[in-house]
């Protein structure tokens, strides 16, 4: 807000106070990721000594070469690739082709459509109903079982119908029909070339979601050959290493920093890509905002 | 020429007949609701049957309530619906807290600059998928090379295994929350706040109100009815958010303090096999999800007029 009048001295002290308290906050935020990073780079004594805290030391990046050279994580990049963009097409077409409709006014059979949609938030029949009926559909074991469950979300196609609906004045598919256009045209002509700021934000958010989903590998994949990014990252992170790892001195040292270093193979992606994208992210919150 | 049948039926075969290619555009979402959404709602009948892989849904052999008998007088129940209910809690709580001081302060800030920086930066672990997030809680707080306990260690304070402590789960839990997502959250109460009319800052400040009375009088009730919503939207997921993180995170050591309904029907389900009491368990989990939506909303509509339908 705009200060109107002279600011006291108590409130300049506020101020700094405030400042101060962000500065930490954005510290403790970042921090985490510095020092998982600096720790990537450095070299064994250093980590194993615990002398890395902020900066790296004596930098080598044989971490990175090992990991590079493994070809499990290939696989798995290549799946998680696999997952997020044929997973993200599906989710925006599905969400984007029945948020049209939702989004007509003069569409009869709305209310019930969009009840249909947004029950599934409110009540569901829980992992192991559908973990059945996923096997049931012959999915498990495949690669669609990663990306058919989870083929649309309620709240991205409430969102976008949120947008359709502000953004395209109902007048245009009226006069549209006017000329002989049919839905079908109004949509895949107009309404679709208009909405690329909404489908950028479904695309984003939906493509994160993929990249970062490993529960549905978890259940549905038995197979590791199939198994996304998520799963490597979760077998060498979080479960206990396997017994040959952790004997040399050299071996121990090169377990705990190929960790660092896959925690930023897993997550430099989406933070190289971040800073030009945020402005979508920001925008898919604030329509989401307008109306839940 | 009038064609046969009720009005009624007439009327909704010229409505579909009409609206035909937005039904069309539709059928893709219909079908997907159907077969991913629906169909595992009828497969909850399992709940009541002895369910065999091999008989399927409908042919398995009827059981009645025992499933439920089972779970309610198990040692399970008790310790899961408390932990459930108090990680939803905290969870609740600090998540309409912290992004919302988070907001606030960030609002009194004049420099821009530093502005855009601090919430730049405060956004950022809110992408980061929860495997790296659980892999960054094991390499800060790991006994043996972790680095808290190094530090505890060079202050000579014996170290702490809090990973595998159930007194830590709870704080490592819901600080890496706060951590993770705290300044993605403060995003729309950001929005909310620039949104709020310089004219009632002005008109407070003439009226004599000074910077807490603002806050109180101004800034908080500008901001409310967007604090109300998330709150709907919040509870609408309560009951399931934070299990994929727990089940990486816990271990037989932490169950006292980490095992919710939906780990503990992962465990007895998927990995156990034992189907049919996993679904009555996690039945019951979602009945109790659908109870808090409609009370949360209701009143909600009652006392502040703002509801989700």
């Amino acid at each position: 807000m705009n200060v109107r009048y002279q600011r006291s001295v108590a409130e300049r002290l506020a101020e700094y106070a405030i400042a101060l308290v962000l500065s930490v906050a954005a510290l403790v935020t970042i921090f985490p990721i510095l020092y998982v990073f600096s720790n990537s780079i450095s070299g064994s004594r250093a980590i194993l000594g615990g002398t890395v805290w902020l900066w790296p030391q004596d930098i080598t990046w044989v971490g990175y070469q090992t990991v590079v050279k493994s070809t499990e994580v290939w696989r798995s990049y290549y799946n998680t690739l696999w997952y997020t963009s044929v997973g993200t097409a599906l989710n925006v077409a599905i969400t984007m082709t029945v948020a049209y409709p939702l989004s007509r006014r003069g569409f009869r059979g709305r209310s019930l459509l969009m009840f249909y949609i947004a029950f599934t938030m409110w009540f569901s029949g829980g992992i192991i109903p559908t973990f059945i009926i996923v096997r049931n559909l012959g999915l498990y074991a495949t690669r669609w079982a990663m990306v058919l469950p989870t083929a649309a979300a309620a709240w991205n196609i409430i969102i976008t119908r949120t947008y359709l609906q502000s953004n395209i004045d109902e007048s245009i598919p009226e006069s549209a029909k006017i000329d002989g256009a049919n839905d079908l045209t109004i949509f895949f002509r107009i309404v679709v070339p208009v909405s690329s700021t909404i489908i950028a934000v479904n695309v984003l958010f939906y493509a994160v979601g993929h990249w970062n989903a490993y529960f549905p590998a978890l259940i549905y994949l038995p197979d590791p050959d199939l198994h996304p990014l998520q799963m490597v990252l979760r077998r060498l992170l979080i479960l206990p290493p396997e017994e040959e790892e952790r004997m040399a001195f050299e071996a121990i040292a090169g377990v705990t920093r190929n960790r660092f270093v896959v925690i930023m193979v897993g997550t430099l992606p989406i933070l190289a890509v971040y800073p030009f994208l945020q402005r979508y992210f920001i925008k898919g919150v604030m329509i989401g905002a307008l109306k839940g | 020429m009038r064609a046969r049948g009720s009005p009624l039926a007439n009327r909704l075969g010229k409505a579909l007949f009409q609206d035909r290619y937005l039904w069309l555009l539709a059928v893709p979402a219909v079908v997907y609701y159907f077969l991913f959404h629906y169909l595992p709602m009828y497969g909850l009948l399992i709940a009541f049957k002895d369910f065999s892989p091999f008989l399927g849904i409908l042919r398995s052999p009827w059981a009645g309530f025992v499933w439920f008998e089972q779970f309610f007088t198990s040692i399970h129940f008790v310790r899961t619906v408390r932990n459930t209910l108090l990680l939803n809690f905290y969870g609740f709580f600090f998540n309409f807290t912290v992004p919302i001081i988070f907001a606030l302060l960030l609002n009194e800030v004049h420099n821009s600059l530093f502005r855009r920086w601090v919430q730049t930066i405060s956004y950022i672990p809110h992408f980061v998928s929860i495997v790296v997030v659980v892999g960054l809680i094991n390499a800060m707080f790991n006994t043996e090379n972790g680095l808290v306990n190094i530090a505890l260690d060079r202050m000579g304070v014996e170290t702490v295994p809090f990973l595998i402590m159930p007194g830590w789960f709870r704080p490592l839990y819901i600080g890496s929350d706060i951590w993770q997502h705290f300044g993605w959250r403060a995003i729309i109460y950001l929005a909310a706040l620039t949104a709020i009319d310089q004219e009632q800052y002005d008109a407070a400040w003439v009226d004599g109100a000074n910077r807490w009375q603002q806050l109180r009088f101004v800034t908080l009730p500008g901001i409310a009815p967007t604090i109300i919503i998330l709150m709907i939207l919040y509870v609408g997921q309560m009951m399931s958010v934070g299990f994929e993180k727990i089940l990486l995170m816990y271990g037989p050591g932490t169950y006292e303090t980490a095992d919710v309904i939906s780990t503990f029907v992962y465990r007895r389900g998927i990995a156990g096999g034992d189907y049919s009491f996993a679904a009555a368990a996690g039945l019951f989990n979602s009945v109790i999800n659908l109870v808090l939506i409609l009370m949360v909303n209701r009143m909600s509509r009652q006392f502040t007029g703002t509801s989700l339908w």
